[in-house]
């Protein structure tokens, strides 16, 4: 009984009434309380100071140098410092980096367009409900983006009930409904997500970028990374998309964008950073978090 | 527990991936910090922090399941929590009052995340009264999620032995708690 009541697995009636107690007490030991997205975005610039992906450049950015030096050290002072970590990491960043740290942050849990993190999504823990799987993969991708576009104030803002039924219905549990949509936008735009990271499309990512800035909406990280890395620095996107854009104005305008994280698909608006809070809901669904209706 | 996806976001978090490193990160650190609330809870906060900064220097020498990540993530907590300790009584810290703890909820957070999240903190302070080394079985059990065995391999002891102070402490517990409501 006692390794029962360890484990989790038996319910408060079912056990000797001195007892009843303490498995409420373990329940809520076990329960999480939520956490502010700012330590997020510490954890996030801990991972990139030390953690370069293998086929980067070996000069570390602007971006990656701000984020993780000082990110780190308001990870490692947060508390210290008095107050939520939250207060001190806000406080401690740099003003541009701080503003990039909650662009990267709300951009984490959305779809990665250049197809890798799609991948892993989709073989993984989805690939029972993958978009694959579903004939009307359009019409579920047309609702996915009706969704998303809600995304920002409730989910679903823009849904009938019926559609979002049918969502709901397709995702297997209105709770899955990101993380579904997520796999159907990756699927979608899998085909050309395999030349995306190249680093080619640069005036179409530029394109993204600016869109992104102009609503005020955070860029696909993707797209963030590879202009931060092309541009040398997070504070240089600006300048470097405007020349690009400048020589690549004529034949591009007609030009489907080659890259998916260009399409509005790929940035879809994502949960502003304020809103990250409640992840631990459910611990065997990494999806983002997603507002409480 | 991620499950079934758990290797791929790994070897993605490997290759540096942030959105991978963000779903480990995101499904452990909850348990993570609740666990350091018990065995470390003035420098929670400050460990967890250091606790990942390691694991990220480690993920690529890492190798295993999600139970064995777990395991290790939780090996890496203890140590840390052991060197906070250490740290501290030679250097005492000033405590922070209760309510400026960092699991106070965020200002848009609604009442019921504020109701859950200090029932957490007392159940967390309750097993942090135990003994030292039944909070640390039981926190290692019923936060980390680990098994008997598993949790035996992290402090060094036999899973007989976990067993019997994981055991202890759910007395102890229960009298205490009986203790509590009686008066």
């Amino acid at each position: 009984m006692a390794e029962r009541i360890l484990d989790g697995t038996v319910h408060e009636d079912d056990v000797p009434p001195g007892y009843r107690d303490v498995v409420r007490v373990l329940a809520s030991a076990a329960a999480s309380p939520s956490l502010v997205p700012p330590v997020e975005a510490a954890a996030l610039a801990t991972f990139r100071s030390v953690h370069r992906p293998v086929d980067a450049p070996r000069r570390r950015s602007v971006l990656s140098k701000l984020l993780g030096a000082k990110a780190v050290a308001a990870a490692v002072l947060g508390t210290a410092a008095v107050g939520t970590a939250a207060a001190a990491a806000t406080g401690t960043l740099p003003d541009a980096a701080q503003a990039k740290a909650h662009h990267i942050v709300a951009a984490v849990p959305d779809a990665k367009p250049d197809g890798h993190g799609a991948a892993a999504v989709t073989s993984g823990t989805r690939s029972g409900t993958g978009a694959s799987d579903h004939p009307a993969l359009a019409g579920v991708a047309g609702l996915c983006q009706a969704y998303g576009s809600g995304n920002g104030a409730e989910n679903g803002n823009r849904l009938d009930a019926t559609a979002f039924g049918r969502l709901a219905a397709a995702a297997g549990g209105a709770g899955k409904i990101a993380a579904y949509c997520r796999t159907v936008e990756a699927s979608a735009s899998h085909p050309a997500g395999s030349t995306a990271g190249d680093g080619k499309d640069l005036p179409g990512a530029c394109r993204s970028w600016q869109a992104a800035d102009k609503d005020g909406r955070a860029p696909a990280a993707a797209v963030l990374a590879r202009l931060t890395t092309a541009a040398g620095g997070a504070d240089a996107i600006q300048p470097y998309c405007a020349a690009v854009l400048n020589e690549d104005n004529g034949p591009s305008a007609d030009r489907p964008s080659a890259a998916p994280s260009a399409s509005p698909r790929g940035n879809a608006p994502t949960a502003p950073p304020g809103e990250g809070n409640d992840q631990g809901d459910s611990p065997s669904h990494p999806a983002p978090p997603t507002p409480r209706g | 527990m991620i499950g079934a996806g758990f290797g791929g976001y790994l070897a993605d978090a490997r290759d540096g991936d942030e959105y991978a490193f963000a779903v480990l990160w995101r499904d452990l650190n909850p348990a993570l910090l609740r666990y350091l609330r018990v065995v470390a809870p003035a420098t929670a906060e400050d460990t967890a922090a250091d606790v990942w900064l390691e694991v990220c220097r480690g993920l690529d020498r890492f190798r295993g399941d999600e139970a064995g990540f777990r395991s290790w993530v939780f090996t890496v907590a203890r140590m840390r929590a052991i060197d906070a300790a250490r740290q501290a009584a030679r250097r005492p810290v000033r405590p922070l009052p209760p309510d400026q703890l960092p699991d106070r909820p965020a200002a848009d957070d609604p009442a019921g995340a504020a109701v859950e999240a200090q029932a957490t903190r007392e159940a967390l302070a309750l097993i942090a009264a135990l003994p030292p080394d039944q909070a640390e079985v039981v926190a290692l059990r019923v936060i980390a999620g680990l098994d008997a065995a598993q949790v035996g391999e992290i402090v060094g002891k036999r899973p007989g032995t976990v067993r019997v102070l994981a055991h202890r402490g759910l007395r102890r517990l229960a009298q205490h708690l009986a203790e509590r409501t009686g008066v």
